[in-house]
């Protein structure tokens, strides 16, 4: 299969063979990374360390379905999945920040970024609030092992999401002064902040649904 | 100025994966929201069907963050191929524990 030449799209800045086209300029490949290929690789990592986790919490609740399951009843569904249209409405106006940038609209995608870390800090807020309630409750209802891996995943993901604030305003920032196109921090950014969402959603369904 | 300018809620592709999204999720909070799994006695029970469409569901949802909003759609094969392993590896491992372990 030969193509014989490339669009290249303004808008999304990806290359496409145009196989319509006649000529015979060399072939390439119609695909790119979207940021820094380091990203990718933590990214990679991070994803892969966290199912270690996931596999341990499966093990530990198959071998204790009703206790996990009892200790699941005690959480706030609600909240959680309040939380999680949440995370999904910020990744989705982080993916439009993303867009509009490529458009060079740069003020259009500050707005968008400035939305999407909002959702975010309110999502800390949410959970905040749900693990005072839930310490405040005490002991016995939060003892045994399902609320290890409850406070446990809830905690590193409350990092993770911290650490994608910091990363969105530090592109905040970049997107100020880009006026050259090069987006690959932000869009590094924006990978790491799906990657947040991506975590939350599997997390949800394990510890709050499963 | 309105940050929503240039883009149409009804023809935006992401638009469209947000609202997919948000439904499953409204879905899978029906599900697992616990009432049909709570005994008179007051003890849950553990439903194979209900648990097992819960993790389906949101594998299904993870492929279509890492697929849309991530981008890898339009990725080299190496890293599309790496995140469907990725997601195969976590159905296999979750589903797997759940059922046999």
């Amino acid at each position: 299969m030969s193509h014989s030449s490339i669009t290249y799209d303004t808008d999304t800045g990806f290359t496409e063979p145009n196989p319509t086209a006649s000529g015979s300029a060399p072939v390439r490949p119609n695909t790119r990374l979207p940021g820094q290929a380091a990203m990718w690789f933590f990214v990679l990592g991070d994803l892969w360390i966290f199912t270690c986790y996931f596999a341990c919490y499966a093990f530990d609740r198959a071998r204790e379905p009703m206790a996990f399951l009892q200790g699941q009843h005690t959480l706030n569904q609600d909240m959680g999945a309040f939380n999680t249209i949440l995370l999904l409405s910020s990744s989705l106006l982080v993916a439009w920040c993303l867009k509009a940038a490529r458009k060079q609209e740069y003020t259009q995608a500050r707005q968008l970024l400035m939305m999407g870390g909002a959702s975010g800090v309110c999502f800390l807020l949410i959970k905040a609030v749900e693990w005072y309630i839930k310490i405040d409750a005490g002991l016995p209802e939060i003892s045994g092992q399902f609320f290890i891996y409850y406070f446990m995943f809830t905690g590193l993901h409350f990092l993770h999401v911290s650490l994608g604030l910091a990363i969105l305003t530090l592109a905040y920032l970049e997107l100020k002064k880009a006026t050259s196109g090069n987006l690959a921090f932000v869009e590094s950014g924006a990978v790491y902040w799906h990657m947040v969402d991506l975590l939350w959603i599997i997390i949800f369904a394990l510890l709050y649904l499963m | 100025m309105n940050p929503f300018r240039n883009i149409s809620f009804l023809q935006d592709r992401l638009a469209h994966v947000w609202a997919f999204l948000v439904a499953t999720t409204v879905a899978s909070w029906w599900l697992g929201g616990g009432a049909h799994r709570v005994l008179d006695s007051g003890l849950t029970q553990d439903r194979f069907a209900t648990t097992s469409l819960i993790i389906i569901i949101a594998i299904i949802k993870m492929r279509f963050v890492i697929w849309h909003f991530m981008e890898v759609k339009e990725c080299p094969r190496w890293l599309r191929w790496t995140c469907d392993a990725w997601l195969l590896s976590v159905a296999i491992i979750v589903l797997g524990l759940y059922v046999f372990a």
